[in-house]
């Protein structure tokens, strides 16, 4: 087959092109720990009061966790239970793992301006680790169509100083 | 062999619009994405550094300090009779959304002082439409009880505000009747999904 | 004598093709009008917000699924007659997958219009990716699963004429046109096989109440099986125009034509394991296999890559036959005055463009800053909004001619409309990548929120705001003059005996020199199911095993 050499130093560019992209990506999850979602565990929508869904909230991990709080969200058609009617509240400097699930339709987790995004998917448990640095308010949005009124899906979450965290308000 | 070019031989007035198109159908975009590229380099390298490795993005502030009616906000704390928001929810029918406003007295007032109080909702703004019509709720009798307001919305539409008028009437030597206009903001409004 | 005089009866079931792609281009645009200034804010009042959602999911619906489906079938029947030089071979059986598709868009089109009716129970506002548990009315789904049988009869039908043909020319190369037609079909038969499980066995029993409960994660990774394909099965027919009328359109010859059957091949075999790389933020599907994913896509890239050369290299040597030199000041020299081979060569630019938020798109964990952002459609309104419907709407300007035997009309109009569309759509996908980068979510009927402000990395929102709007007019407008344009030609357009130039000249590097391994069939069709397999058996086993609709989610109509 007849392939002009100008040709062939293209394919040869867009290959080196496309090992490039994988690697930045491949880099960014090992080096910055810039992960994704993966497959954690599945739960029946159903019957989520058997679950610690069933009371919502942030919780102090057990102790040996390799994390510092355990935060639960319901999302459901039309509020994260917590977050709309109250921030969730974290505090800085600990590791905290979020658990996000809903027993009703599909919905979106987004912390506007940040990289904490997870779709919710009745069945499944969305579960990822983050820390926060400094103290912060952040916007949070449902970015998955989920009705009529998802655009009234919202809240907030809201970082204070490990000093103000108030333990008291946690989950038992 | 070759195809012979298209008519090459198209008019002036042609040749110009041609012209005028290239410059302004492909100069404009391209005066665009330089301009974007510029300010995304710019706000990377003299922007605000970013604060941690989960934050790598314009930050976002959110809304504080801005006085709306949530619920759990107590009305009218600066009279005798102050009302509390004990709920405040949107519930969403498939034709047609409610909005749900349960008020009651904070105290008992005190009935040497007060009679009782008269709220009167005029309108109902949503982003589309005002709902122009009055809506009384009235405590006379000195109980705690909480009264209910709901309002029928066409599907889509959420509350904005409202004007409310406030009447509550002294017994005692100092005044008869107190009249309190308000402007009542509402920011979220909780919804929940009902069949 | 042109394509209406040589192939009648083709030129007929094209022409009605034509017809219903183009009313459904029309009544798609005017709702994403709507859509535009509604989100903005521009004009709240003429739906609810409520009525957004039906809005967007007929926008999406008749725009990429009914327009490109009607128009690809038009330029398939075009393609193959003309390049074998044989009608189909059987016309009751081409009327027939013609009103399948018909009839299933009217089915589901009146599903979605439903939701505009006070009270009715028709309703599908389940938005074009129709994720359960949302339940949208049965006719909804049974509409979507005979638009694909019937595209699949279609397919059948082109297959049959090939093999026609085949018999009658047993050591010929298979013609370029039909080639990439047969492939592109080849690749639609691997992928629509996820749809239509999902919406056979999953979802028709359900919208029809005999199973009361379903499990969303299956019928969204069936979905994405498909739906990522799918949008090569929208832009391979505009790389069919690029490969096979573009060069002759700039007054030369195509580069290469072994080039492009290898083009074809890639994007058969690599298509459908991409799927995961729309569910990169999901629980519940391993990272293992979204990696594979990712890899897969970006090796995608190549492809695209050697299409810019190959079509860059064959527009050169047009130009250069046109009295170019130079290294780019050949550029000038191209015909940028006819409409048919300005807007295919905007379209090429604009796809260059979508590529590169593409790659972002496909990079996994960059990918987690802007998924279900209004990036995400920006992106995609550079990708099927412009790569491929401008190219669809310019060659409407070559093809329409030959298929009603009429010249075109009101050419100013005509040439002016891709320059406003490239225009218009700069300024409104500009704004939608940076509405996303400031965490602006996609399908929403009101993008503010009271507890928080979204902050643009650079300017304001409300900039941000204005260029959706004033984007979206433009399209509108130059969507108007395409519609006015073929409207008048094709109804009262001046008859000829040959209304535009259509002889197609060889490649400069034909068939001959592309090895024979190339045109087998049986080869690639098996690498391409072996790969699917390698992405999709273990994880869709894994979510099966468990019971098909467990877990499950109790039912939610919309």
């Amino acid at each position: 087959m007849h392939i002009h050499r100008f040709e062939r130093f293209w394919i040869g560019v867009s290959l080196v092109a496309i090992a490039i992209f994988i690697a930045t990506v491949v880099i960014g999850f090992s080096v910055y720990d810039l992960r994704v979602i993966g497959a954690e565990k599945t739960v029946d929508p159903q019957n989520l009061q058997e679950t610690k869904f069933a009371d919502p909230g942030v919780r102090k991990a057990e102790p040996g966790s390799e994390v510092d709080y355990e935060v639960y969200v319901m999302s459901r058609q039309f509020m994260f239970n917590p977050g709309t009617a109250e921030p969730i509240t974290v505090p800085t400097d600990a590791k905290i793992r979020f658990h996000i699930t809903s027993p009703d339709v599909l919905h979106g987790f987004e912390v506007v301006g940040t990289n904490l995004n997870t779709m919710v998917i009745p069945g499944q448990v969305a579960t990822f680790t983050t820390r926060f640095d400094t103290p912060k308010t952040y916007g949070l949005l449902c970015n998955e169509y989920c009705g009529a009124a998802h655009h009234v899906m919202e809240g907030r979450l809201k970082v204070v100083s490990k000093s103000q965290f108030n333990e008291k308000q946690l989950v038992q | 062999m070759d195809q012979v070019p298209q008519s090459s031989n198209q008019s002036d007035s042609n040749k110009w619009l041609v012209r005028i198109l290239l410059i302004i159908g492909i100069g404009i975009p391209v005066l665009i994405e330089l301009f974007t590229f510029s300010g995304l380099v710019s706000s990377h390298f003299f922007g605000e550094a970013p604060s941690a490795t989960n934050d790598r993005r314009s930050e976002t502030s959110a809304k504080e300090n801005i006085p709306l009616v949530k619920q759990g906000d107590t009305l009218f704390s600066d009279t005798d009779y102050p009302l509390l928001v004990d709920t405040l929810r949107l519930e969403i029918y498939p034709d047609q959304w409610r909005f749900i406003m349960e008020l009651k007295p904070l105290w008992k007032p005190n009935r040497e002082r007060s009679e009782g109080v008269k709220l009167t909702f005029q309108n109902l703004v949503t982003q589309q439409q005002s709902l122009e019509e009055n809506r009384v709720l009235v405590w006379t009798d000195n109980t705690l009880d909480e009264a209910e307001i709901t309002w029928i919305l066409p599907t889509g539409q959420r509350p904005q505000n409202a004007k409310v008028t406030y009447r509550s009437t002294r017994q005692d030597s100092l005044t008869g009747t107190l009249d309190i206009k308000r402007h009542f903001e509402f920011g979220h409004v909780p919804a929940r999904y009902k069949q | 004598m042109t394509f209406i005089d040589n192939y009648p009866k083709s030129a007929k079931i094209a022409k009605a093709n034509f017809l219903v792609a183009f009313i459904a281009l029309a009544i798609g645009g005017l709702f994403g009008l709507i859509q535009a200034l509604h989100r903005t804010g521009w004009a709240r009042n003429i739906i609810s917000s409520a009525e957004y959602y039906t809005m967007l999911t007929g926008h999406g619906v008749l725009l990429a699924l009914v327009f490109t489906t009607f128009f690809i079938a038009g330029l398939f029947v075009w393609g193959v007659t003309r390049s074998l030089d044989r009608e189909p071979e059987n016309m009751a059986f081409s009327w027939s997958w013609f009103w399948i598709m018909l009839i299933g868009t009217l089915m589901a089109t009146v599903a979605i219009l439903g939701g505009f009716v006070e009270g009715s129970s028709i309703r599908a506002a389940v938005l074009y990716t129709f994720y359960p548990p949302m339940q949208a009315h049965p006719l909804f789904y049974i509409g979507a699963a005979l638009l694909i049988i019937g595209s699949w009869m279609a397919g059948a039908d082109w297959f049959r004429s090939y093999l026609a043909w085949r018999k009658e020319h047993p050591d010929e190369r298979i013609p370029l046109q039909t080639y990439m037609t047969l492939f592109t079909m080849l690749m639609w038969y691997v992928c629509t096989v996820g749809v239509a499980l999902e919406v056979v066995v999953l979802l028709i029993p359900w919208s029809l109440g005999w199973v009361n409960q379903i499990d969303p994660l299956l019928p969204r990774t069936l979905f994405w099986y498909f739906g990522h394909a799918v949008v090569y099965f929208w832009l391979l027919p505009a790389y069919f125009v690029w490969y096979s009328i573009l060069p002759k359109l700039s007054g030369g010859r195509l580069f290469s034509d072994s080039m492009a059957r290898i083009v074809f091949i890639i994007f058969l075999i690599l298509s459908t394991p991409v799927g995961y790389h729309h569910q990169y933020a999901d629980p519940g599907i391993t990272v293992g296999f979204k990696f594979y994913a990712m890899a897969t896509t970006l090796l995608l890239l190549l492809p695209s890559l050697l299409t810019l050369f190959t079509v860059v290299a064959s527009m050169e040597h047009g130009a250069k036959q046109r009295g170019g030199k130079g290294y780019f000041a050949w550029l000038g020299k191209l015909p940028w005055g006819e409409p048919a081979f300005a807007g295919c060569a905007l379209a090429g630019i604009m796809f260059a463009a979508g590529g590169f938020s593409g790659i972002i798109n496909a990079a996994m964990n960059i990918n987690i800053l802007v998924h279900n952002t209004i990036w995400v459609p920006g992106h995609f309104h550079l990708t099927v909004g412009t790569a491929v419907a401008l190219t669809f709407m310019a060659i409407s300007y070559w093809l329409v001619p030959q298929l009603t035997g009429r010249k075109l009309k009101n050419k100013t109009l005509a040439l002016i409309q891709p320059y406003l569309w490239f225009l218009g759509m700069t300024l409104m996908s500009n704004a939608m990548h940076r509405g996303g980068l400031a965490g602006i979510p996609r399908r929403t009927a009101e993008p503010n929120y009271s507890q928080f402000d979204f902050e643009a990395v650079f300017g304001t929102i409300s900039e941000i705001k204005w260029q959706i709007a004033i984007g979206g007019i433009l399209l509108t407008v130059s969507l108007v003059f395409f519609l006015w344009v073929i409207f008048n030609s094709w109804f009262r357009g001046e008859r000829a005996d040959k209304p535009v130039d259509d002889f197609i000249p060889a490649a400069l590097s034909g068939p001959e020199h592309a090895p024979k391994i190339l045109d087998n069939i049986k080869l690639w069709v098996l690498l391409a199911i072996a790969l699917v397999l390698i992405a999709y058996s273990v994880p869709l086993a894994e979510m099966v095993m468990d019971g098909l609709f467990s877990p499950g989610a109790p039912t939610i109509p919309v």
